[in-house]
């Protein structure tokens, strides 16, 4: 019976656990506004062309795509940054230099063995190249998942370093290239030095190829390590960038949450500057990616600068399942249900909307024939009030106690 | 201290492969009696061994349901999945092969029958010449499948190549060697760093005096 179910990679979230995840993203949104970020929408559907003619994070075979009235090709929204710099591009005339933006979005990727509905939350910070932007994205990263109060890590790494020593290369094979990129990014040790000592190259950029999946840790340690094997400008100016956001995310008190790895080097057709990934000590999948991307406004005919991060707000909750101390809200959803008689129906309303004008949450109901049923069927439920005239049976379930009391006197004790 | 989790196949591979773990600190007694528990743990040593099924390796450790995985490059091959591949620990050598009945010449003119039990591998290698194959996932005794008609090559790995020889297969053409492998979650990697990196380092020297 397919019909009834889900298809793969999606899921229903009910209730409690959809609550938690609102509550989740919610508290994360607060960070990001207290750092003046403002919310934007785009939509869910997209041109295949706004994605497809760019260089992305995001893999052709990997979007849900449609075919328009007209013979385009539509896709479900497979990334938010894109549409977001494409607004930004379009807008950038009439708004000011620096633009703040952050979204709550769900992407669509056509994933075999993942989730193909993924709910993603983060900011875009625009026009500003400078370290300090780099670093605050960074920070407000940290600062959003301490308020969930994880033991996580973010890794920072740069996208230069990695160029700058490709630069030094002289090789005509596209895919010797592809393959160093693969082998360094997957800290492929054994299979790295292999194609290192095959290849045609000086002995000196052997060499720093083989150590590139070593150059992470303590941030002081390693780029003192890597400053060493710095063959370029590039290279070096690379370094300098990066010491300067990890000496202003020190300045800020976040320090500890920061390591290196220039081995981070993922999507570098896409990531022109700093490279940040977020992980938790309990769980195997990253949890939060992002870097800088100075390139991509480009395409919508405007050039701006720009950084930001996006949290896979799902592996984030899988995380948080994983480790075992976080406390379930298991709060009663229900303060008071109502039953009533429907001759009583009037005095009922009044009764519930009273309460609701309260604050409370009240549920109604008809007495039924058997009133035991309503009664053992209290899961979820604080108090009972049966209506009986003018007066009303109190069925207090947290303590276990039942009295009955005058209407006017009950909506006086309250 | 943490337990370091490390996933082992049972047979050979692991078996070998624990006896190096073991030289470097990570014995663990209750692996070495005769049970059938599949989870294995030295309080000593704080190191807890998981046993699977040497194909599923790879998923143990991408996912992070343990933080090591020992691994034939062949599976590692075949699964593609992702995770760092820190050391080579050289044993259980042997090469990925194309074989088919002795005489046989490849007819680039028909679609290419192939059986193997390594179908991802196999379709890469074929592609990569620019060949569509007609692909028959076997789940053992490749070789039989040339001999009965089944297909045209196999693509298996091949140690000595006495098992070809008894059922009058050569090699065709040789394609990448294997030997056993140490992959990392790449999460652990940096969360358990300390114990991962003293574990590459020790086994990398062992290997070398070894050899």
């Amino acid at each position: 019976m397919f019909k009834f179910q889900t298809p793969e990679g999606v899921k229903d979230e009910l209730f409690q656990e959809y609550e938690r995840k609102q509550k989740i993203v919610n508290d994360i949104n607060n960070t990001f506004k207290s750092f003046g970020y403002r919310e934007a929408f785009t939509p869910t559907i997209e041109y295949y062309d706004v994605f497809s003619s760019i260089k992305s994070t995001v893999l052709k075979g990997e979007m849900f795509k449609l075919i328009d009235k007209s013979g385009d090709i539509l896709v479900l929204r497979p990334d938010v940054t894109i549409p977001i710099a494409r607004m930004v591009a379009n807008n950038s005339k009439t708004s000011s230099k620096n633009f703040k933006v952050f979204y709550n979005h769900q992407v669509f990727r056509m994933d075999n063995e993942n989730r193909r509905e993924i709910t993603q939350t983060g900011i875009e910070y625009f026009g500003n190249g400078n370290p300090d932007s780099d670093a605050e994205a960074i920070i407000i990263a940290i600062k959003s998942l301490l308020k969930i109060d994880i033991d996580f890590r973010i890794e920072i790494g740069h996208a230069n370093y990695y160029k700058g020593l490709i630069e030094e290369i002289n090789i005509e094979n596209e895919e010797v290239y592809l393959k160093l990129r693969q082998l360094i990014e997957n800290k492929n040790f054994v299979e790295l030095e292999k194609l290192a000592q095959e290849l045609d190259l000086d002995e000196k950029i052997k060499s720093v190829l083989i150590e590139m999946p070593n150059l992470y840790g303590n941030y002081e340690e390693v780029l003192v390590e890597a400053e060493k094997l710095s063959l370029n400008k590039k290279m070096k100016s690379s370094l300098n960038d990066l010491r300067e956001v990890c000496e202003i995310i020190e300045d800020f008190g976040f320090g500890e949450y920061i390591s290196v790895d220039l081995g981070l080097i993922n999507h570098l057709d896409y990531y022109t500057g700093v490279i940040f990934k977020g992980y938790m000590a309990s769980h195997g999948e990253m949890i939060l990616s992002g870097g800088r991307y100075d390139d991509l406004t480009e395409s919508y005919g405007k050039s701006i600068p720009a950084t930001g991060f996006a949290i896979n707000v799902d592996e984030l909750i899988s995380g948080i399942e994983k480790q075992s101390e976080y406390k379930e809200i298991l709060d009663n959803h229900i303060d008071y249900k109502v039953i009533y008689k429907s001759i009583e129906r009037k005095a009922a309303f009044r009764l519930m909307e009273y309460l609701r004008a309260e604050g409370f949450v009240v549920e109604g109901e008809i007495l039924p024939e058997i009133l035991a049923e309503v009664i053992e069927d209290n899961t979820d439920i604080n108090n009972i009030l049966i209506l009986n005239y003018d007066e009303i049976e109190v069925i207090d379930l947290e303590k276990d106690e039942t009295w009955n009391i005058k209407i006017d006197e009950f909506i006086d004790s309250l | 201290m943490d337990y370091l989790n490390i996933a082992i196949a049972k047979g050979r591979l692991g078996d070998q492969g624990y006896e190096l773990l073991k030289q470097i600190g990570l014995e663990c007694k209750e692996l070495e009696e005769d049970s059938r528990k599949l989870i294995l743990t030295s309080e000593e040593n704080k190191v807890r061994y998981v046993l699977v099924k040497a194909v599923d390796v790879p998923i143990y450790v991408e996912r992070g349901a343990v933080d090591l995985g020992l691994v034939g490059k062949d599976t590692i091959m075949e699964e593609e999945r992702s995770f760092y591949e820190i050391a080579d620990l050289k044993f259980g050598k042997c090469k990925f092969a194309v074989a088919a009945l002795e005489g046989y010449e490849i007819d680039t003119s028909k679609t290419l029958k192939v059986a193997s039990k390594y179908t991802n591998v196999a379709r890469k290698h074929f592609l990569s010449k620019g060949m569509q194959v007609d692909m028959i996932k076997l789940n053992g005794s490749v070789e039989l499948a040339p001999l009965i008609g089944l297909s045209d090559v196999i693509v298996d790995i091949v140690e000595s190549g006495r098992t070809l020889k008894e059922n009058g297969l050569v090699v065709l053409e040789d394609m990448d060697e294997i030997s056993a492998r140490l992959i990392a979650n790449k999460v652990s990697f940096k969360v358990k760093n300390d114990r991962i990196k003293r574990i590459m380092n020790d086994l990398n020297k062992l290997i070398e005096k070894e050899c």
